[in-house]
């Protein structure tokens, strides 16, 4: 278990299983996501393991759904070119500077 | 194990991406699926600059469609952030018809949804079934050029959000992207609900997980 438990980055005192706090319960969830999503089936395997084990199998099912949901979305922006409105981006840009995502090849506006 | 209303989108979404819509047969719709699917699996994807036709690269379901499309459907499945406006008129110039691309995306972004889905759960993806008779309908909504989105859209343009939008030329491909939505994430009546959820992950946390898959997805959007 400690070695499933120090496999999965970002995990924040993970012996408080199903009282996580929140900073905890985003780490744990960021982890998995990119683990899933990635090449490694062994890490993918520890992800879900890790989460159904701090959280429960409706949060393993839930999490993935909105990953599936952002598969979704990610290609549906991409492939169509959607564009944020000129204010939208206005109201982002810093932030996007701070993220550096204004390198993104995907950014339009 | 699994939430009835994830399971009965994720169905009717299969079954959708096999019958004929409105530009294209349930059959050229399987294919693309087909596709999509080879390139979400392809444990050496090619760049995003190499077509799979230019390097003789044979894909389940590509005879079923041209080559312009079997080629285009692998590079938005498995390279989407990669793609421009360029590229876009250069597809719509070698052939594909501006609301069949339209389609297409709907396709694509189903086919991701139920195997995001399973891969991210551990689980088998269903096969797909098999491709339902029928010719397109060749019915869509007057349609015009926008500036939220390269892609043609339903008129009037730019009224609604550029995802809203993406896909209003082929209403019934909007139809099942909400449906999908609903069961996966948030009911679109919900969406200004900043504290729904499904006594699982909260609003806050959803979004954390968005934000990192469209990261790594290197999504601006």
């Amino acid at each position: 278990m400690m070695m499933l438990r120090e496999s999965i980055d970002g995990i924040a005192d993970a012996d408080r299983v199903g009282t996580l706090d929140v900073a905890a319960r985003t780490a744990l969830l960021e982890s998995f996501v990119d683990a899933v999503v990635g090449p490694d089936r062994g890490r993918a395997d520890l992800a879900r393991a890790a989460i159904v084990e701090a959280l429960g199998v409706e949060w393993l099912i839930d999490a993935s759904a909105v990953i599936a949901n952002f598969e979704m979305m990610t290609r549906l922006a991409d492939g169509t070119g959607a564009r944020l409105r000129p204010a939208q981006l206005e109201a982002v840009s810093g932030m996007c500077a701070e993220l550096g995502i204004d390198e993104f090849t995907s950014r339009r506006g | 194990m699994i939430r009835a209303d994830l399971v009965a989108a994720q169905a009717a979404a299969w079954v959708h991406v096999t019958t004929a819509g409105s530009c294209w047969t349930g059959v050229e719709r399987a294919a693309i699926a087909l596709v999509a699917l080879a390139a979400l699996d392809d444990a050496d994807p090619l760049p995003p600059w190499v077509t799979p036709s230019s390097v003789g690269l044979r894909l389940p379901g590509a005879d079923a469609v041209s080559t312009v499309v079997a080629d285009a459907v692998y590079r938005i499945s498995r390279h989407a952030a990669s793609l421009t406006e360029e590229w876009y008129r250069v597809q719509i110039e070698a052939g594909i018809d501006p609301v069949a691309y339209v389609e297409m995306i709907g396709v694509i972004v189903a086919v991701a949804a139920v195997d995001g889905f399973h891969r991210a759960a551990g689980l088998q993806r269903p096969p797909l079934p098999e491709p339902r008779d029928g010719l397109p309908s060749g019915v869509h909504p007057p349609v015009e050029a926008a500036t939220l989105n390269w892609v043609l859209v339903a008129t009037p343009a730019d009224r609604s959000a550029s995802v809203v939008q993406g896909l209003s030329a082929v209403p019934a491909e909007f139809a099942n992207l909400e449906l999908l939505a609903a069961a996966q994430y948030i009911p679109m009546f919900e969406m200004d609900d900043l504290a729904w959820n499904r006594g699982t992950l909260s609003r806050p946390e959803m979004e954390a997980v968005a934000a990192r898959l469209s990261s790594v997805r290197e999504c601006f959007f």
